[in-house]
């Protein structure tokens, strides 16, 4: 089974692209990224005034001479987040060939890899019916590649559960094509939940994302196991193009809400694609230099 | 709109078989989704049992049903008869010779006719069809029936009435029984039959003729007499007008006149014209004209000069059998006999005890007695009637046996041995004159004894030998006579030993008639008046001659106009013609092929689609 770490368009992910920054300071060790507290790094933040305590290294001297007021100066602070990616591994990341598990596990790795670059503890939580779910940690990521996608148990019902182990102030990476019965307030709220920062991935196979109109079908939820038999006529395709619209629209709401990102992938397309394209786009990844 | 083929409609059980189809034995290809609730519908569970489902309208099911009903249709072959209704008009034509009566003007009663139903044509709707009739003993169609106007009215053309008279019942029948209740009748003649007459009550009738005087030959004869080698011509000529008038009648062979003679007839009266003619002519014709003349066909008569038919006679009796004088004297007062020996003889008369060879071609009459015995004559009866004749047989034509005696009867029986013999004359059980069978030859056994029989002083006994000279004449080869009239049956006896490979014909100018051969020839009767002539191969067996005598239809007097509607109207004037609609078949044959097209199409779309998607 190929080592998901050293997938050839993984690396070239890696040598490409760095993650960005989260929009909101978020908190860890003294690291690489910028914490959401005041600290000591070099990057200037904001004026307050002085303090009993205050570290009078900071005082801004020419301010005071000017507003003969005791002014400090207060500076970003660095810090080494924790990252959680939150890896969708139910039977419905299974569909539409081995393009969606297969790009699934390679976000997974990407994100794991780019995170451990920054210092960023990143670990690799499996979001199937495990209880509590599994995590993997950086050097197991290439347990990926066994990866069964056979979950039948909802993103929803495992964070409601309490059965995933969520850190405070991690960047959270949620990759799930979230075609599950949800509600995206309540979902978004949960996930953004003392954590530094939330990224929601949806991946979709390409027939999710843009079904075109063909004869009667026989459509079967590889979760639940229902089915029904369909006309997939244009009307058909319009009303499920509409409902798919309002849960993404819910998720990205929900997500500027919680100053959160959603993006919506194309597993089809390739990670290269994704990478350059909506990854990019999205201000989840940036050129590396 | 109405159907040619009903039955097509069960084609339409194919609708409710792919409505079957396409509800319970769909066959959805799965596709494995996640998130069936997006699709907006009820999940379910596959369970065990049939469904009540939604019938889906698909472009297939649509496709499909297209197809079955236009089949359905195009095998139902649906007729629009409501535009398309023509008539059938059933013409029956007067072919008797009168129709060919030119009254003073340009036209026949033949051409009028013609130009009525030319008429009458032009008036019918489009497409609409005709058959026409010719009447005769035989009633014959001119084309088949119900053809189009065009066709019909061209076969016209063709059309020559010649016939002697006839009764025209045979043709209205075949009229009605072509009409089938459903055609118009139109019986185009020259004169309106009784009202009496059994017309069918739907038939139309048309007379466009007009009385006219006429003068016909209503009889021709030619007789030979080898020894004089002269001929004479016997010629009737009547006056079938209504006014005096004189008559013209030249006689010529070729274009050498023979005899020219003028006769003065009062209306209604006819006179005989006897003339000699030099033998050796072969053929002769005799024209007569006449003033006013209605009708052209019987004022020409073409006659064949008769041939020699001499039968050879042989008497075998005894110088003293009482027989022997009468015999010879009655055969002395008949013409184109000659006597030979017995070997050569056509007709042999000898003792009823000898009886002769079998041959074809050779009658004898054997005379008793029978057995020449004392004992057998003093046994032998003598009968004085009543006798029972076979009239019918021609031996017998003209005898009545009144007053004869029959003296020295035997029993018919040679050396104890009956005879098989059919009577002719008996008295009771007896057989008195007899023809004996089981023999090619003629054989007449005529069992009495003249020495006690007076049968030879009778007028009978005459008659009766010329008779058996007649009989034996007739079975000589060739024809019996060679002028006839129209429609007389005429045979041909060929020699015995023609019995060559090449076919008998009837030659008659361009036309040829095969004829069957036989020991005698029936030619079938002719109904044109000219000259014929028998071949075998190339090699003629003989001319003859067939003339319009008919007084009746020469009779012009009782012509004239007249309609007499139908008495009642056909249940339906028209028919519906069986128009194919061809290019509506051929459409929805295109149709059908689109639709089953368009069904592949769409189905292997969902093929490949099933092919590509998840």
């Amino acid at each position: 089974m190929k080592s998901v770490r050293h997938d050839p368009e993984v690396q070239q992910a890696l040598a490409a692209y760095r993650l960005a920054s989260p929009r909101l300071p978020v908190a860890g060790s003294s690291g690489e990224l910028l914490g959401r507290g005041t600290g000591s790094s070099l990057e200037f933040q904001e004026y307050r005034e002085y303090l009993p305590g205050d570290d009078i290294r900071h005082v801004d001297w020419s301010a005071y001479a000017r507003s003969d007021s005791l002014m400090v100066r207060l500076y970003r602070e660095e810090i080494s987040p924790r990252t959680e990616i939150l890896l969708d591994a139910s039977r419905s990341m299974t569909t539409g060939g081995d393009a969606k598990p297969r790009v699934a596990r390679q976000l997974a790795a990407m994100f794991a890899l780019l995170s451990a670059r920054v210092g960023g503890r990143p670990s690799v939580v499996l979001l199937d019916d495990a209880r509590p779910s599994r995590l993997l940690s950086l050097e197991a990521l290439d347990n990926l590649a066994a990866l069964p996608f056979s979950g039948t148990a909802t993103l929803e019902e495992l964070i409601a559960d309490n059965v995933v182990p969520l850190k405070r102030q991690a960047v959270r990476i949620v990759v799930s094509d979230f075609l599950f019965p949800h509600d995206p307030d309540a979902l978004v709220r949960r996930l953004s939940r003392e954590a530094g920062a939330l990224w929601l991935v949806q991946l979709l196979n390409e027939w999710e994302a843009d079904p075109s109109p063909s004869e009667g079908r026989r459509l079967i939820d590889v979760e639940t196991q229902g089915s029904v038999d369909l006309l997939l006529d244009r009307k058909t395709i319009a009303a499920y193009r509409e409902r798919l619209g309002r849960v993404q629209e819910g998720l990205r709401r929900s997500c500027r809400a919680a100053h959160g990102r959603f993006v919506t992938l194309v597993a089809d397309r390739g990670l290269p694609s994704l990478c350059r394209n909506d990854l990019t786009q999205a201000g989840l990844l940036v050129p590396a230099a | 709109m109405s159907f040619a083929n009903p039955w097509g409609l069960l084609g339409l059980m194919a609708v409710p078989a792919i409505l079957i189809l396409h509800l319970y034995y769909r066959r959805f290809p799965p596709l494995l989704i996640g998130g069936l609730h997006l699709w907006g519908v009820q999940t379910q569970v596959r369970e065990a049992g049939r469904r009540r489902e939604r019938l889906p309208i698909t472009a297939s099911l649509l496709l499909e049903l297209l197809a079955a009903a236009v089949l359905s249709l195009v095998l139902a072959q649906p007729r629009w008869a409501e535009s398309r209704r023509v008539e059938h008009v059933i013409v029956v034509l007067d072919n008797s010779a009168s129709m060919q009566a030119r009254p003073p003007g340009p036209k026949s009663f033949r051409e009028e006719t013609v130009e009525e139903i030319v008429r009458r044509f032009q008036r019918l709707p489009s497409g609409s069809v005709a058959t026409l009739i010719v009447t005769g003993r035989r009633p014959e169609l001119l084309t088949e029936p119900a053809v189009p106007l065009a066709k019909a009215q061209a076969a016209l053309d063709g059309w020559n009435p010649q016939a002697v008279a006839h009764d025209f019942e045979p043709a209205w029948d075949l009229a009605a029984q072509l009409s089938e209740s459903s055609g118009r009748i139109v019986f185009l003649t020259n004169h309106l039959p009784p009202k009496s007459a059994p017309t069918p009550k739907t038939m139309e009738i048309v007379s466009l003729g007009q009385a006219l005087e006429n003068t016909a030959i209503t009889a021709a004869r030619w007789t030979f007499d080898p020894k004089a080698n002269k001929g004479r011509v016997f010629l009737r000529i009547a006056n079938l007008g209504k006014n005096p008038t004189d008559v013209q009648v030249r006689g010529r062979h070729g274009e050498q006149e023979l005899f020219l003679k003028t006769l003065s007839l009062q209306p209604g009266a006819d006179a005989l014209l006897e003339t000699d003619v030099r033998g050796g002519l072969g053929e002769l014709t005799v024209d007569t004209h006449s003033p006013g003349d209605g009708l052209e066909v019987d004022n020409h008569v073409t006659l064949i000069e008769p041939k020699v038919r001499t039968v050879t006679i042989a008497i075998s009796l005894p110088a003293d059998h009482a027989a022997v004088r009468p015999v010879q004297r009655a055969l002395a007062g008949i013409s184109e006999t000659q006597f030979g020996s017995p070997g050569d003889a056509q007709l042999l008369i000898g003792e009823s005890a000898k009886l002769p060879p079998s041959q074809t071609g050779l009658t004898w009459l054997g005379i008793g007695p029978i057995d020449g015995s004392e004992a057998a004559r003093k046994q032998s009866k003598d009968l004085v009637g009543p006798y029972l004749l076979e009239k019918r047989h021609p031996l017998l034509d003209g005898v009545v046996l009144g007053g004869v005696v029959f003296g020295g009867v035997q029993p018919v029986a040679v050396a104890g041995k009956p005879l098989e013999a059919t009577p002719l004359v008996s008295a009771g059980k007896q057989l008195l004159l007899s023809r004996l069978t089981g023999t090619q030859t003629a054989a007449y056994l005529l069992n009495l004894d003249f020495a006690r029989s007076n049968l030879a002083e009778s007028p009978d006994w005459p008659i009766l030998v010329k008779n058996l000279v007649e009989l034996c004449r007739d079975a000589l080869p060739g024809l019996k006579r060679w002028n006839y009239r129209l429609n007389e049956e005429i045979t041909f006896r060929p020699n015995a030993g023609d019995r060559g490979s090449d076919p008998l014909t009837l030659v008659f100018g361009s036309k040829t008639v095969p004829l069957a051969r036989g020991s005698i020839v029936e030619i079938p009767p002719l109904q044109q008046a000219g000259i014929y002539e028998v071949r075998e191969g190339d090699r003629s067996l003989g001319r003859f001659a067939v003339n319009f005598h008919d007084p009746v239809e020469s009779n012009l007097s009782t012509l004239g106009p007249g309609v007499r509607d139908a008495v009642s109207e056909p249940p339906a004037l028209s028919y519906r013609l069986d128009d194919p609609f061809s290019w509506l078949i051929a459409a929805g044959i295109a149709v059908i092929l689109v639709a089953l097209l368009a069904d592949w199409f769409v189905l292997d779309r969902q093929a490949r689609a099933r092919r590509v998607l998840p």
